[in-house]
């Protein structure tokens, strides 16, 4: 075991790993970094390249790429407010804004340290405790998806302070989109208007895509004229000492939402976007100044970050152990595992254990290595922003949403898709709904509708619907987590209405300035 | 200081607009002389998500195929619609021999008879060759009451319905293959499919299901934690030897995914015979079909005018099943 | 449009499109059917309880930023005039030559009164280039063709 480990760390330590380790991860984060390019697609497209080096060499260059493109998504989300990959998504609520206050490179700053926390943590959970995790995963079955999709749905409140009613009915428009295509059971083909095109569904990344960059390029433009033309860029010194220091403020936070990613990132199904999502409704639920979330609260960048890079060690415990991917990126890297001659299981751990344990160390050094590439980047890239017009960005930004959709699945109908989901996107945004509800429930209806039916077919197998739905221990947990979540803001709502509801009157009113558009 | 900045773009722009000319050039010549087929890297699009059996069997053909052909082949992926995606942008494609996708069966002979417009019909593919397939097997957990199939087929006969069976998507190899045993058997299942193979066997193995269809990789890989009843070849597999087939026990059913790849329609026949050619010389290739075994995969060679009446035979005999269970 | 005639139009589109929604699931089997008639249903009660609201004088009101309404619509009308012909020239000349003339007429109504049109062709001219090249050469993932590819 030990020469095991120690011949493991030798293979990490040599200097083509660590070479393979700092362009892995440079690479990440720039496809991360380019809206439409994926963690799943940078590992798709290299695999072959790796089929030619050395176990130990190809895996780590793969799971570099990976830790880096979850974390590189976090750059667009602060700096257009576009998810560079859909676990960026609830960086975008409050990075954002940060940016638009001048705080971008601290915005940066924060998500770097945030993801290699998170990521670190999360490899210690894989190192340690992959086996009872992998076991526990398996429990969650169709109820229990249903109910986390359900639990999921809730976070519609954190995510529209303004109108839980215009949260809501947005929530309801993603749920509708996401019926769109053939049914999951049975196979009817719904909404597709006799399109071949539409029977696929409203593919996820271009429509996350439209909903987030082109409203934004469009508002950009609108207000370039009275709101100055550049993105200010705050200069501070010793920021990343700054930023360290206010997060070790919070280290419930940060344990929590580490915590959260990893075990979110297990459960086959969901991956970094559901991870970052439910962590930040965590960190509003239990902040005490919930109000400041949504305009530029750097413990929503924070928690949004640890989660989604946590989640990366997540998907691949089932993966490694069980031969079960948790994400679609872990899937790919399920492929490369396989022509490299690995079968996951035992195995990897006893026969394969020094190529897998330099694997797992590799991880490790890969979060390191974001620290120093993404401080060095995030400056360079807040700076460049500073000097670039909001007008040159605008179609260089639309012609990079075209591109980014097109090469997911190279198919140009997604291209069409992005462009109109965008208009009805700007259109909605109009009628106040915010794209976050709506790509909420883009995201969680298909996992919403999976569970439902299959449950129902589980309910009518055994005869009890009531006992598949509500008999089970990990469904009554998700149950009740799901009617806090609900309840806690009304309760909370109401007490403040009782009590000193005049000055919470007036708060709300100073931030509608304020708050304005930025979700 | 200005002017020279700007300059230097112009000059960048031109450069830019002479390399952006080239490739142009290249594929005007290349189209003019189809008799040299190939002379530019060919498209093999899989209709699945990397990672998936297609992929990796790309993957592995990947160099093979370079050599056998002289050119560079690239893998793209374009999944949707379980495969409809790919396939009805195929019929679409130039009939040049540059695009080749992945042909599954029975994914191309369900989707166009269970979809009022899939975008494609199972003749508009034009097959190729068929190089290998992954035989599908029923399981139970390795504590459950049945030890055979006669086992769990005697007791669905008393309780229809009752027992749920694992596996991946609706109106798939998976499905069909639980519809032929219903449809030989007369009994009643509930199939509750899932969204891919590995949420179906997380599905199995954490005991949300009773039984599991599922290809025989997953088989081979989980087992040691379930009984294996039947499996879908016509004789025992070499993998799974101990695992005896459905047709010794009975019913006449073989069940499994097919693999091999297809060209637009209207492909002249000399760019087929070149492909065909170009596969079989994989296929024949000990190295490769060694490191396929591996896998848990049957190798087969089937040239053009074989898989052309594969097909054919497979439609007529899915076309009953599904007509009697009534899902068409 | 004020506050109250946008919550009742979208209110109105939305039980439109709820309406459709149901009664389009009736052609499916009943385990397609369920999810989106619940849905539907959800929408569109909720879209009623935002019109009741509304006219009742306590709808929702979020307010967007305020400013030259007038000329803050036409530059995005403009804008989205040249994003639909631009994906519209996409089948018809590819996304190269599409993507050409869509970044440098973009750039042209957005540089108004900053820079000249020239330099919107430049800009067009580099940054789709590069990225021609990048996907073309080092990614294998061939731009799609037009009409005349």
């Amino acid at each position: 075991m030990s020469t095991m480990l120690l011949n493991a760390l030798a293979g990490v330590l040599d200097p083509v790993s660590l070479l393979l380790i700092t362009l892995g991860v440079s690479a990440g984060i720039l496809v991360g970094a380019l809206p439409g390019l994926t963690a799943t697609m940078a590992i798709a497209l290299l695999v072959p390249f790796t089929f030619g080096m050395s176990p130990i060499h190809g895996l780590v260059l793969l799971g570099a790429i990976y830790s880096g493109a979850i974390y590189g998504g976090s750059f667009s989300a602060i700096l257009i407010n576009t998810p560079g990959t859909p676990s960026a998504i609830a960086t975008t609520f409050d990075g954002f804004p940060m940016a638009q206050k001048g705080e971008a490179y601290r915005a940066i700053v924060t998500a770097t340290i945030a993801s290699v926390f998170g990521g670190v943590v999360g490899v210690l959970f894989l190192i340690f405790l992959s086996p009872p995790l992998a076991r526990a995963s398996l429990s969650f079955g169709p109820p229990e998806y249903f109910w986390l999709a359900a639990f999921g749905l809730t976070i519609i409140a954190a995510v529209s302070p303004r109108s839980t009613l215009k949260g809501l009915i947005g929530g309801g428009i993603g749920l509708l989109i996401s019926t769109i295509g053939i049914a999951p059971i049975e196979g009817s083909v719904r909404y597709s208007f006799g399109t071949v095109a539409l029977q696929n569904g409203i593919s996820l990344i271009p429509a996350l895509i439209g909903f987030f960059c082109i409203p934004e390029v469009l508002r950009m433009v609108e207000e370039s004229h009275q709101s100055g033309t550049v993105i200010p860029y705050k200069r501070q010194r010793n920021m990343v000492r700054r930023v360290f220091l206010r997060l070790l403020r919070h280290p419930w936070l940060m344990i929590r939402s580490s915590v959260l990613g990893t075990l979110i990132g297990i459960i086959p199904g969901a991956g970094g976007n559901i991870a970052g999502l439910v962590s930040y409704n965590e960190a509003v639920r239990t902040s005490r100044n919930r109000d400041s979330f949504g305009t530029g609260n750097i413990e929503g960048v924070a928690a949004s970050e640890t989660a989604n890079n946590a989640s990366v060690s997540g998907a691949l415990i089932p993966m490694l152990t069980l031969g079960v991917p948790g994400a679609p990126p872990a899937a790919v890297l399920f492929g490369a595992l396989l022509l490299q001659g690995m079968r996951p299981g035992a195995e990897l751990f006893t026969a394969h254990g020094t190529i897998t344990y330099a694997f797992l160390f590799s991880l490790i050094l890969a979060n390191l290595a974001m620290l120093p590439l993404g401080i060095v980047l995030g400056r360079a890239v807040a700076r460049l922003m500073q000097k670039v017009r909001v007008q040159t960005m605008a179609p260089l930004i639309i012609f990079l949403s075209m591109v980014g959709s097109y090469s997911i699945y190279n198919n140009v109908a997604d291209i069409y898709t992005m462009v109109a989901v965008g208009l009805g996107a700007h259109a909605l945004r109009k009628a106040g709904f915010m794209p976050g509800p709506i790509v909420l429930g883009l995201i969680l209806g298909p996992i919403a509708e999976q569970g439902l039916s299959q449950s129902l077919l589980m309910g009518r197998a055994s005869g009890s619907l009531a006992g598949v739905f509500f008999g089970r221990p990990i469904s009554l947990i998700l149950i009740v987590l799901t009617v806090v979540s609900v309840a806690a803001p009304i309760v909370v709502q109401w007490r403040e209405r009782h009590g000193k509801g005049g000055t919470l009157k007036a708060v709300h009113q100073v931030q509608d300035g304020r708050r304005e558009d930025i979700q | 200081m200005l002017t020279s900045r700007v300059s230097g773009i112009r000059l960048l722009a031109v450069i830019l607009l002479a390399i952006l000319a080239v490739p142009g050039v290249v594929f005007a010549s290349g189209e003019a002389e189809s008799a040299d087929y190939p002379t530019r890297a060919i498209s093999y699009v899989i209709p699945f998500n990397p990672g998936g059996q297609s992929d990796v069997t790309a993957q592995y053909q990947k160099p093979y195929l370079e050599e056998a052909l002289g050119v560079d082949v690239v893998i793209r992926h374009q999944p949707g619609a379980g495969g409809a995606l790919a396939w009805s942008n195929l019929v679409k494609a130039r009939p040049d021999g540059y695009t080749i996708t992945g042909n599954n069966i029975p994914h191309i002979i369900i989707q166009p008879m269970v979809r009022d417009n899939a975008g494609y019909t199972t003749d508009q593919l034009k097959p190729v060759y068929l190089f290998q397939s992954t035989p599908i097997g029923l399981a139970v957990a390795a504590d459950s009451p049945f030890d055979t199939l006669q086992d769990l087929i005697d007791y669905a006969a008393d309780h229809p319905g009752e027992i749920t069976v694992s596996g991946s998507g609706t109106h798939t190899g998976h499905h069909l293959a639980i519809l032929q045993l219903q449809y030989l058997t007369g009994t009643e299942f509930t199939y509750i499919p899932a969204t891919g193979a590995a949420p179906s066997v997380a599905s199995f193995l954490g005991g949300h299901t009773q039984a599991l269809m599922a290809n025989s990789n997953d088989l081979l890989a989980h087992a040691d934690e379930m009984k294996i009843l039947a499996i879908g070849t016509t004789e025992r597999f070499r993998a799974l030897p101990d695992v005896p087939t459905f047709v010794e026990q009975g019913l006449d059913m073989t069940a499994g995914i097919d693999r091999g790849v297809a060209v637009p329609p209207e492909t002249p026949d000399e760019i087929v015979a070149t492909l065909e050619a170009a596969f079989d010389e994989v296929s024949a290739n000990q190295e490769f079909v060694s490191e396929m075994e591996d896998l848990g995969f049957v190798i087969h060679s089937m040239g053009a005018d074989e898989f052309a009446a594969y097909i054919d035979r497979k439609s007529s005999e899915i076309e009953t099943v599904l007509r009697e269970l009534g899902e068409i | 449009m004020t506050q109250r005639t946008r919550n009742l139009l979208s209110a109105a589109v939305l039980v439109a499109v709820s309406v459709f929604w149901y009664l389009s699931a009736a052609d499916f089997r009943p385990l397609s059917r369920i999810f989106p008639r619940v849905v539907a249903a959800i929408v569109g009660i909720s879209a009623v309880v935002l019109a009741v609201l509304t006219i009742l004088g306590h709808g929702p009101v979020i307010r967007l930023a305020s400013g030259d309404a007038g000329e803050r619509h036409m530059r995005s009308g403009t804008l989205m005039g040249a994003l639909v012909l631009w994906t519209a020239l996409i089948p018809v000349a590819g996304l190269l030559l599409a993507s050409l003339v869509g970044v440098a007429v973009m750039g042209a109504i957005t540089f108004r009164g900053h820079h000249g049109t020239g330099r919107a062709i430049i800009v067009a001219l580099v940054s789709v280039g590069a990225f021609y090249l990048l996907f073309q050469m080092v990614l294998h993932v061939p731009f799609p063709v037009g009409l005349f590819g």
